[in-house]
């Protein structure tokens, strides 16, 4: 008997990350204190390393005929000191430098429709409050917030994903004057001036992706936007609706909305009731998490469950 | 006079412990990121109370009670709501079990209080009897043997499963 749950919490355990990125974490932490990126900037930086390989790998794919705006890669080997490093110092007790360890980075994609970018794996699909998320991630917005809306920390990378049909017309986004992996977007700077903003539109997606963050970090995100090949698609944002809710917040979608996002997605549903929900305080839990990309014709599994 | 003599346990313990320390954190957390933040600080605490380490009969059982008093701190922190990784992104070769499966397990431990959470842990996955949990968690081990029954229990109503039969092992 308690073998079964032994077992149970070893299969949980085991989704758990390696070992090896502890070490690393630690070790980097413990020798250069002073150089420790904030944990905040962290995934950003690995980022851009990620990004800065990928961008590699892509021009010479290129010149051997490949394609350059293929899928990003979903694992991405680096070398710790090569993306600006100061000097590798030595750890005491060792003449090994540092920057002898090599350290992996892995990414995903993440998007609406067929437009997808690439954030670190670490990211989760945060919850902003205020219309203000305070921890690097993404979120999907559908431009209801509270009054309290907040000015970013400045170090704080977000990728926010919205329907372009539910955006206003007349926004002030950047001109799209360039392009990326056949991607067009817009690059501009906060009116505050402490962050830059990259902005990817596609009205043939309805998609609107909004980068914000350190200019580095913004750039190196959308240098990994792409258009996703047919046959692949995002599963759609399904928690929040616009009417229903309080003013100034979201409501949870009707079944029948969710189902009509899901098929026009080209996606099938898998409903169920979990947990003892059916009264009080509920939410949705999405599986596969909206954003994420999957093949044409994928289940996904909504759960409703109660809220904690 | 030098710190390598410490560097070098203390280090040696991390390396040969990281996998260990990130699971027993991911399971007190059910968040991937969450989880090394709570391993390193338990990494650092370690490093600093090396000595205490190495004096406790259970170097593990010591190092398991610093992350659980840490995350107590930690839990008090506001926490944005995680998304679970897909299924996809789960795929450990020796799993055996699916991915609903493994799913409901964290959904019934994030549903658990605290305490409750942190007993089974402790007790069916380190398998630490209920005096070593009973001080991890500040506590008097009848206090802990309720938090098991109380904890399995409600864990048993979320998974609907019919394993347990409410004691304690």
């Amino acid at each position: 008997m308690s073998d079964e749950w032994k077992r149970r919490l070893d299969a949980l355990a085991a989704q758990a990350p390696d070992g090896d990125e502890l070490v690393d974490r630690w070790q980097r932490g413990r020798r250069r204190p002073s150089e420790t990126p904030h944990r905040r900037l962290a995934p950003v930086l690995a980022v851009l390393v990620a990004a800065t390989v990928v961008a590699v790998a892509a021009v010479g794919l290129s010149g051997l005929g490949g394609n350059p705006a293929g899928p990003a890669a979903d694992r991405v080997a680096v070398t710790a000191g090569t993306a600006g490093d100061p000097p590798a110092p030595t750890a005491p007790g060792s003449d090994a430098p540092v920057s002898a360890r090599a350290m992996t980075v892995q990414t995903r994609e993440v998007g609406r429709g067929r437009l997808v970018v690439a954030v670190p794996v670490g990211w989760r699909a945060e919850t902003p409050h205020c219309g203000t998320i305070t921890t690097d991630g993404y979120y999907f917005w559908i431009g209801a917030a509270r009054a309290c809306r907040a000015a970013p920390s400045p170090g704080v990378v977000s990728v926010r994903i919205e329907a372009l049909s539910a955006i206003p017309e007349g926004r002030p986004d950047p001109r799209a004057d360039r392009v990326e992996n056949g991607v067009a977007y817009g690059l501009g700077q906060r009116r505050d001036g402490i962050q830059d903003v990259a902005v990817i539109a596609s009205a043939q997606e309805d998609v609107r992706i909004v980068v914000q963050g350190p200019p580095a970090a913004v750039r190196d995100v959308v240098s990994t936007a792409r258009i996703l090949p047919d046959g692949e698609i995002t599963v759609p944002e399904l928690t929040m609706g616009v009417s229903g809710g309080l003013p100034g917040a979201t409501a949870e979608p009707t079944w029948l909305e969710i189902e009509k996002r899901l098929t026009k997605a080209g996606l099938r549903l898998d409903a169920r009731t979990r947990g003892g929900a059916g009264a009080g305080d509920q939410r949705l839990r999405v599986t596969p998490p909206p954003g994420t990309v999957v093949e044409v014709g994928s289940v996904v599994r909504v759960d409703i469950v109660a809220r904690r | 006079m030098t710190d390598l003599p410490r560097t070098t346990d203390a280090e040696a313990f991390v390396r040969e412990h990281a996998t260990w320390l990130v699971r027993l954190a991911y399971l007190l957390t059910s968040s991937r990121e969450d989880a090394l933040d709570l391993a390193q600080e338990t990494c650092e605490r370690i490093w600093r109370s090396w000595e205490s380490v190495v004096a406790a009969d259970d170097s593990r059982a010591y190092a398991a009670t610093i992350m659980t008093n840490l995350q107590r701190s930690r839990w008090r922190r506001k926490r944005p709501f995680e998304i679970p990784y897909e299924d996809a992104r789960h795929d450990a070769p020796a799993r055996t079990m699916g991915f609903d499966e493994v799913d409901a397990i964290r959904q019934g431990l994030d549903r658990l209080s605290d305490r409750q959470r942190k007993a089974i842990v402790l007790r069916y996955w380190l398998d630490l009897d209920d005096v070593t949990i009973a001080e991890a968690l500040g506590c008097r081990p009848a206090t802990v043997r309720s938090l098991l029954a109380r904890g399995i229990a409600r864990l048993r109503d979320v998974l609907d499963d019919d394993s347990y039969d409410g004691r304690p092992s």
